[in-house]
């Protein structure tokens, strides 16, 4: 076990010191990186009253659906509030269950693969036909479907997203298994006595995680979006809090009134953040696969 | 005079080519309302009944402008002296779109066909209830015997109930609800109906009143108020109602080829209520800080730019007065409201935490703006802490019958209008569906004598002295706040070349009368 | 029976066990989580407990959740959905009426998204790596950020309400709609037939923003793809052949190394439709599109079991013909496929 967590940890700086070197050229990963720190950070200081420059929830007495000026940035919606506060903080619910769906769906997801893997069987036969099926239908769906059953919040848009997610991780880890598996290595490995849980943390894992960081960025990248069509559709936080897909649906009401500084902010926030996280993912893809970045004429 | 030469030309033209579908454009009419199904004995919506009453009518009806109520398919009546025996003399000659004749077989089978089916969403509860039995005397005569004497009766016998309209024996299956499979009387004739779509109606040649002036018209489906008000200005749509958004409405008064008209009052009301059973909305003292600290006059001018109007009792003000409407409700007083909630035992260290509940589509998409406000309103006390809770339709009304809310929003409109329509379903009718739990409430028994008295009594000078003494008592124990009424929804924006579309305490347009230049 | 029959049954039969698995966890969700739909068909004036329960009993929703699950599973082998508690309609005609609309938008973003992107992708592989093609690539990489909801708002107040170019919302204009003849439930498709010039423009009027909002992403998706497989065409032996035969640049692209190229872009057509079939339930919600999206929508909003069953079971069905379609295509197109 000690020897276990001790390459894990060896193989993590590997991969540590191997992404900072690649870093440096992948310009495509450093903006996307850049990004999505910046919106994490301004998320994260947006939460606190002090760090918006006004109340993003309380009405107060400004002028009502005002248009961008010096005093509003970003102009003020139908209950006085000021818009450029509302976005800086609105990214909770976005980042939130992005961050928690896909981490869930990772683990899930690989853990059913690497189980699936090793086991065969029915077992595998079973699992593969039901992640088929979840992966075969509309995930957008999927999602909207289950959150009107489980409620409205952050809880239920977590396990809904999380669970759209679920068959890609178990392809990317039981494929990975299925390849490790029938090398004479790991067959000289298990001869030897090693168990299948040494097996994934020593010979799987590393072989699967740059994939599955470039399949959690696109997630994410997607994610975001859906996480904007439910709070749009109305299954996100309850209000006042602020939230980019509920404003847009909200600013959609005052839409034709010529508001436009209410739906177009919340969606450049959104196409922001989704497109760092798709750069990131582009900027890993690249690095897994280098024959990709020289295939350009 | 030029005005009305054209007009004359064109309809000596219109005449001329005929009323054949293609030489006449429809009129046009947009909503974001819908219609569930087209049956009598199953349906209690808005536009269901609006569509049924265009295309067939009943044995009486109010008039479309005094508000009196006259006959229709009956043109006289008499009633016995004890009230129990109405006889009613049909109109001779009056046919269904299929052909058939509108006797009194027809009309007996009609309401006896929609009492004994029954469905379950259906308003057959407001005349089942009343009718004995229906016989036809003959051919043009149908009596009608009560099982108590009805001061409403022939309200509950008018068009303004879809479940006493009169359709065709030979074009309504006899034990399924009609879902659209019926033939009417006129004045339209019901061409095709296709959900989320249109409605197609056409002029019913055969109709025995004055023919309708719109000979084709069709009613479009929008999904939401912003779409609605995009088609009135680019002139997609004739008529636009029910509902545009208030700041749609706003708008629209400045477009030169848009004319928005105003019918208020309103007889739909929006309130707040409580489970006065659940802690610690039980304390009538809370119950009451709150009712001094809500802002009307901010969800009014914020929420609704202005379109709807604060109201402060449950009995909407409209015209002629219901009997003994009484503003007994308190202004916004912040001062007093804080030293209730003192008296409470509540202070700025020990909060008052509630939840306050509402749903998301049922009631438009204002309700997060309104619950939002009424928050900040709240918490303004300094004292008030409010949680905002959302649940859909469904699992709000589920959640709202088990007592699982102490503070929540809910509409109404009136079955029929009369004062305790306004009053008794959260008190005394029906506490526990309506979430109130009233009926744990010590002064429940209070009420429910004051109520049936009320009821029962022909008086009008009595009957309004006890409405008014239950206003004035819901003050004190504060069972629901009344916010404001409705009168958003009494709103029409035609376009410029549209006359003669009006609406009135029936909340409903007389297509019969639109006529399209 | 051999080769493509036998595939076609084999694939067939594999929808089976996965149409099994999303009802079984639809059905189940269902059941277990607060949401009446009694009450949501009922709504909550003056209903008793007599009333609620004699229409559980109507709706067969009182019985215990495995009779009710082995009930519904059977019926729908048999082709029967179940009536809508909300319209008491069967779900699947009512679906059918429905999914014609949800086709033809599909069809037609699929068909602006293939051109929009075939035609900027291989734009950018013939001018790889300068100002353009990196222009391109951003717009591909960009258009799968933007949240379909907001574009088609954005859409819809630029050129419906600003500009006044294209209806606002709905398939047809209230004129049209009067006279129009459906036989399809495909406007388009009636409207060529009919062959009323006025007809074809207001459907076509009617159908450009939703499709363009529906087939931006996939514009951009296909766009990358089309690049993508270009490069690796213009970079084949027979092209470098062709083009030692002095052939214009122009003549070598369009004649020699587009249809190859065009291969890989069909096989990524059903998934297309997948992605199609989600975007279109937000897409007919702001274009107020009588799909089968906003009908899953207003499924969901009045807790309409049946429906909401039946429309997962009615998108699972079409997303796996598809794939079947692709599937046979992709064998049609490359000779090297067999089965």
């Amino acid at each position: 076990m000690v020897r276990a967590i001790i390459h894990g940890l060896d193989w993590l700086v590997r991969q540590v010191s191997r992404g900072r070197h690649a870093l440096r050229k992948q310009t495509i990963l450093k903006v996307g990186l850049a990004i999505v720190l910046l919106f994490v950070l301004v998320t994260v200081f947006g939460q606190y009253e002090w760090f918006t420059p006004y109340s993003p929830t309380l009405y107060r007495d400004a002028p009502r659906l005002e248009g961008p000026s010096s005093v509003h940035w970003m102009g003020t919606d139908q209950l006085q509030r000021d818009v450029f506060s509302r976005i800086i903080s609105g990214g909770k619910a976005s980042l939130v269950v992005a961050f928690c769906a896909v981490a869930l769906s990772m683990s899930v997801g690989s853990v059913l693969g690497w189980i699936s893997g090793f086991t065969g069987g029915y077992l595998d036969r079973g699992l593969s036909l039901t992640m088929d099926a979840i992966y075969s239908f509309p995930s957008t769906v999927l999602a909207i479907v289950l959150v009107a059953m489980l409620g409205a919040g952050l809880g239920p848009m977590i396990w809904a997203v999380g669970f759209v997610y679920i068959p890609t991780y178990f392809r990317v880890t039981r494929a990975e298994v299925l390849r490790v598996r029938e090398t004479p290595y790991i067959e000289a490995v298990r001869a030897i006595g090693a168990g299948n849980v040494r097996i994934v943390l020593r010979h799987v894992a590393p072989n699967t995680v740059n994939a599955i960081m470039a399949v959690s960025s696109f997630n994410l990248a997607d994610a975001i979006l859906t996480v904007a069509a439910l709070s749009f559709l109305g299954f996100g936080l309850p209000p006042p809090a602020p939230d980019w897909g509920f404003d847009i649906q909200n600013g959609q009401k005052f839409l034709q009134s010529g508001s436009w500084w209410l739906i177009t902010f919340p969606g450049l926030m959104i196409i922001t953040l989704s497109l760092g996280f798709g750069l990131v993912g582009e900027g890993i893809s690249d690095l897994v696969n280098p024959k990709r970045k020289r295939k350009k004429v | 005079m030029k005005k009305a030469l054209g007009i004359l030309l064109a309809v000596t033209l219109a005449s001329l080519i005929g009323v054949g579908a293609l030489a006449q454009t429809p009129l046009i009419i947009g909503t974001t309302d819908r219609p569930t199904e087209l049956s009598f004995e199953n349906s209690y919506d808005h536009w269901t009944w609006h569509i049924l009453r265009a295309t067939t009518g009943a044995l009486t009806k109010l008039n479309d402008e005094t508000l009196e109520l006259e006959g229709q398919i009956a043109q006289s009546w008499e009633i016995s002296p004890d009230g129990m025996v109405y006889t009613f003399h049909i109109r001779p000659g009056i046919t269904f779109w299929d052909g058939e004749k509108c006797n009194a077989g027809a009309v007996k089978w009609a309401l006896d066909r929609s009492i004994r089916l029954d469905g379950p969403k259906g308003a057959l509860g407001l005349i089942k209830p009343y009718i004995d039995k229906i016989e036809a005397l003959d051919d043009l005569t149908v009596r009608i015997t009560l099982t108590m004497p009805d001061a409403l009766f022939l309200l509950r016998m008018s068009n303004q109930i879809a479940c006493s309209l009169i359709y065709s024996p030979k074009s309504t299956p006899e034990n399924e609800f009609a879902r659209g499979q019926y033939a009417g009387t006129g004045p339209y004739k019901l061409v095709e109906y296709l959900p989320d779509q249109y409605v197609k109606y056409e002029a019913y040649a055969g109709y025995y009143g004055p023919a309708p002036k719109a000979k084709l018209v069709i009613e479009k489906f929008y999904s939401d108020a912003a779409t609605l008000r995009a088609a009135i200005e680019a002139g997609d749509v004739d008529i636009a109602w029910r509902t545009l958004a208030p700041q749609d409405i706003q708008d629209l008064k400045k477009n030169a080829n848009v004319v928005v008209s105003y019918y208020p009052p309103s007889p739909g009301i929006r309130y707040l209520l409580f489970n006065v059973s659940q802690p610690p909305v039980d304390n009538p003292l809370v119950r009451q800080a709150i009712s001094y600290a809500v802002d009307r006059d901010k969800i009014v001018s914020q929420v609704f730019s202005g379109s709807v109007e604060p109201i402060y009792t449950m009995v909407p003000n409209v015209d002629p007065p219901f009997f003994g409407a009484l503003p007994t409700f308190p202004h916004r007083d912040m001062g007093k409201a804080q030293e209730l909630l003192a008296e409470a035992g509540y202070s700025k260290s020990n909060p008052l935490k509630l939840n306050l509940w509402y749903t998301p589509k049922h009631y438009g998409t204002f309700e997060a703006d309104v619950a939002t406000v009424v928050k900040g309103s709240l918490e303004e006390t300094g004292i008030i802490q409010i949680t905002i809770q959302v649940l859909e339709w469904g699992a709000y009304t589920e959640r709202m019958s088990a007592g699982g809310f102490d503070m929540f929003f809910l509409g109404w409109h009136p079955d029929y209008l009369e004062t305790s329509n306004f009053l008794a379903p959260w008190t005394t009718e029906a506490p526990e569906s309506m979430g109130t739990y009233f009926n744990r409430h010590p002064n429940y028994e209070a009420y429910k004598d004051i109520m049936e008295v009320a009821t029962t009594t022909v008086d009008p000078a009595k009957r309004t002295k006890l409405y008014k003494a239950v206003q004035i008592l819901s003050t004190q124990d504060v069972p629901w706040i009344p916010l404001w009424s409705m009168t958003d929804e009494m709103v029409i924006a035609t376009r410029k070349n549209i006359s003669g579309a009006t609406l009135n305490i029936s909340m409903d347009i007389q297509l019969w009368n639109i006529v399209k230049q | 029976m051999g080769g493509l029959p036998r595939y076609i049954v084999q694939r067939l039969l594999l929808t089976v066990p996965m149409l099994l698995i999303l009802l079984t966890a639809v059905f189940l969700i269902l059941r277990v989580m607060p949401g009446d739909p009694v009450r949501a068909v009922l709504g909550g004036r003056n209903v008793s407990p007599q009333l609620i329960a004699e229409y559980r009993h109507k709706m067969g929703i009182d019985r215990p959740i495995p009779v009710q699950y082995v009930e519904y599973i059977s019926r729908v082998f048999r082709g029967d959905f179940g009536e809508s508690f909300s319209t008491f309609k069967p779900v699947l005609s009512e679906l059918f009426h429905y999914f014609p609309a949800t086709l033809e938008l599909a069809l037609c973003s699929l068909l602006f998204a293939s051109l929009f992107g075939f035609c900027t992708g291989v734009l950018a592989a013939t001018r790889a790596d300068r100002p353009l093609d990196h222009v391109v690539r951003v717009f591909h990489i960009g258009s799968f950020a933007v949240p379909i909801f907001w574009l088609g708002l954005m859409l819809q107040v630029i050129f419906a309400v600003k500009l006044g170019w294209f209806p606002v919302a709905t398939r047809l204009g209230g004129q049209v709609q009067y006279v129009f003849q459906s036989r399809t439930g495909l406007y388009l498709l009636d409207a060529l037939l009919s062959g009323n010039i006025q007809w074809i423009v207001d459907v076509l009027k009617h159908l450009a923003l939703p499709a363009i909002t529906l087939g931006f992403a996939q514009a951009g998706l296909i766009g990358r793809i089309s690049r993508a497989s270009m490069l690796e065409v213009l970079d084949a032996d027979y092209i470098t052949t062709a083009r030692a035969k002095g052939l214009s640049e122009r003549i070598v692209v369009l004649s020699h190394a587009l249809r190859n190229a065009l291969i890989p872009i069909v096989t990524v057509f059903g998934l297309e439709f997948a992605i199609l079939m989600g975007g279109a339930v937000l897409t007919e919600t702001v274009f107020s599109w009588p799909g089968v999206g906003s009908y899953l929508v207003r499924a969901i909003e009045g807790r309409d079991w049946w429906a909401i069953q039946g429309s997962v079971v009615f998108i699972a069905l079409f997303i796996s013909v598809i794939n079947l379609i692709v599937d046979l295509l992709y064998s049609l197109i490359d000779p090297r496929v067999r089965y």
